[in-house]
């Protein structure tokens, strides 16, 4: 463990002075977050436009004197139900219900997760407001009935979006994937420096001729990029709820339902993205190491990480769900772990999975590169250990 | 001590080379023994199956009682290697890169070790100085720390002195005759006759992967009845041509 550690600290003070690590690893993916979610934000104002030039179609059920004044463009009145609300034929409902006991109940029901929905309950809730304010007294009064008549006045909002779907759609599936893309990104580079980097600077000799078990020169290296992986990614968390506080002030109700999600759940998560963070570096460790040159290193580990980052990609389909054959997949079973964890709650041994195949991979990793290592072909130029010289075939 | 038994190591890539060819011989406890040899005559090779960086192919060898290939790892713990380059880490300072391999070798107080060898080495002036920012001489002396940094009984020098200005050489030399004589067993190559004459009690030529003599100076000097090493060693050069 001393060892280990002599090497982790040693990496992470190098990485630490590296202006390419640093700005590859932690400042890239700390802007990115920024940029892209103006960049969204811009195109969410464009669709704003967008909706706005659209009419609102919404089915009303209401005395015939108030429909007319609800339904004037751009509200359109439409014939349909609830699953013409949930198909997107329909921007909204308002039901308009006499009480028995006088009075009127509005039940305006529309989804909060569609732009046109949300629009359509605006447009409706300000007519709503504004034909009791100007002409619901004058109504009942003409009618003979009194200014009361057709008070207590309700309106009834009904969201059709389940509970929590902002949150879900937005924090869980988008998130996990992030995450994700992050933490490759910021594996790849400081791997590359702390593998190819010290063989091609002459260091390595020096280091492996030291009274210290090969693995243990692995074990240090990869954990120390690990530790700039999680780094990354926990910056790049603190960013994007940042950016996000900044630009949404109502972030707070939209992140609100993370707040109630089950610890245990939550910790699962986490050493889910830890773990993967070993997986990572253990395995695109292996494919870095036979490289003889930076630009080698990079394809090999970029090829490897975008296999995973496809498969962490699954999150974004609700319709894949984690199982345990997922659960078996590096970055796969990992992101719909994060999702899930998130959503709502993933069942423990779902995660022991997940834990447990990341940690395969990541022992798998470390052990064949410690192998690796320990080659004198590898170590001295003159070639790689059979086991792996296919590399060299594919590249020549 | 150091006592290699018929070393043998091939090279595959693109046609099989014999670059150590049944060397054997013994250095002892307080002893300079010298490696002398052209480029690419073995020398590397034979110091790199002496510190386990690589195995041979045939043949033993045994350091401070340890077999290079049984017991690779306490071969490594008794030896200080310094290779060809100077093996630094550029982004460490002078004290960090020392300190690093302390830790490394499992070295009590390491911190007051290195703070010894920063006295010793003359390296106080720039000891937190990043290695990158040094000149060769100071990261040739960097590295010499780096060496005797766990005080191993067994040093293995590969080429130490090239590159080096005259004066750093000096104090190179110096340093390994200090060695020699705190009961260190020094094994070093270099193609440079003046250091094997001055510095070496045993001297082994070496080419094309074979050891052609190893003796005393004055040994050489009276077998091949000449009184330099350079001409000792084209004497024995021009005799193992003839024979081959």
């Amino acid at each position: 463990m001393r060892t280990i550690l002599a090497v982790m600290g040693k990496e992470l003070l190098e990485a630490s002075r590296d202006a390419n690590v640093l700005l590859y690893a932690l400042g890239f993916p700390l802007l990115l977050y920024p940029m892209l979610i103006w960049g969204v934000v811009q195109l969410l104002q464009v669709e704003a436009g967008v909706t706005e030039s659209q009419p609102s179609r919404v089915a009303m059920s209401a005395p015939r004197e108030m429909l007319s004044a609800l339904a004037e463009p751009p509200v359109e009145s439409l014939p349909g139900g609830e699953e013409d609300l949930l198909a997107d034929r329909l921007d909204a409902i308002l039901e308009l219900v006499p009480q028995p006991a006088g009075g009127l109940v509005a039940r305006l029901t529309f989804r909060s997760t569609r732009a046109r929905s949300r629009r359509a309950r605006a447009l409706l809730s300000e007519r709503l407001e504004s034909w009791r304010q100007h002409y619901l007294e004058d109504l009942g009064t003409g009618m003979g009935r009194g200014a009361g008549a057709f008070l207590p006045w309700k309106i009834e909002a009904v969201d059709e979006s389940p509970a929590g779907e902002v949150a879900t759609t937005v924090v869980s599936r988008v998130l996990a994937v992030l995450l994700l893309t992050v933490l490759v990104l910021s594996t790849l580079y400081p791997l590359v420096e702390v593998m190819v980097g010290e063989r091609e600077r002459g260091t390595l000799e020096t280091t492996m001729v030291a009274a210290v078990p090969r693995l243990h020169v692995v074990a240090g290296k990869l954990l120390a990029v690990m530790l700039i992986a999680m780094t990354a990614v926990l910056g790049n968390l603190v960013a994007l709820l940042a950016t996000l506080a900044s630009m949404l002030p109502d972030l707070g109700s939209t992140l609100g339902p993370l707040a109630s999600r089950d610890p245990l759940s939550l910790f699962m998560a986490f050493m889910g993205l830890l773990t993967m963070a070993l997986a990572l570096a253990g395995s695109m460790g292996l494919v870095i190491l036979p490289a003889r040159s930076y630009k080698t290193a990079q394809n090999n580990g970029m090829v490897l990480g975008t296999v995973f980052l496809g498969l962490s990609a699954l999150a974004l389909f609700p319709q894949v769900e984690a199982g345990p054959v997922l659960a078996l997949v590096p970055a796969a079973g990992t992101s719909l772990l994060l999702r899930d964890s998130i959503a709502g709650g993933v069942p423990m041994s779902l995660g022991t999975i997940v834990v447990v195949t990341n940690l395969s991979v990541a022992v798998v990793g470390f052990w064949l590169g410690s192998r690796v290592l320990a080659n004198e072909g590898y170590l001295f130029g003159e070639r790689l250990p059979r086991w792996l010289a296919w590399m060299e075939r594919r590249r020549d | 001590m150091i006592e290699a038994r018929g070393l043998v190591k091939r090279f595959h890539s693109p046609r099989t080379v014999v670059a150590v060819d049944h060397v054997s011989f013994r250095c002892l406890p307080g002893q300079i023994f010298g490696l002398l040899g052209p480029n690419g005559a073995g020398k590397t090779t034979t110091l790199r199956i002496l510190s386990t960086l690589m195995a041979p192919d045939e043949g033993s060898a045994v350091l401070n009682g340890y077999d290079v290939r049984r017991e690779p790892e306490r071969v490594r713990a008794s030896i200080g290697y310094l290779s060809t380059s100077t093996g630094l880490y550029g982004r460490l300072s002078a004290r960090e890169m020392i300190l690093y391999f302390a830790r490394l070798q499992g070295v009590k107080e390491p911190g007051r070790r290195v703070d010894e060898l920063v006295e010793e080495m003359g390296l106080a002036a720039f000891a937190d100085t990043r290695c990158d920012r040094l000149s060769t001489g100071m990261k040739q002396k960097v590295s010499i720390a780096r060496v005797l940094v766990h005080d191993p009984p067994i040093l293995i020098l590969d080429e130490p002195t090239a590159g080096l200005d005259v004066l750093v050489a000096r104090s190179f030399m110096e340093l390994m005759e200090r060695a020699r004589a705190a009961g260190r067993c020094v094994l070093f190559s270099t193609h440079i006759m003046s250091e094997a004459e001055r510095l070496c009690d045993r001297i082994a030529v070496i080419h094309r992967g074979r050891i052609l003599a190893n003796a005393s100076l004055e040994e050489l000097r009276l077998a091949t009845g000449q009184h330099y090493m350079e001409s000792i060693f084209v004497h024995l050069v021009e005799q193992a041509e003839k024979q081959a």
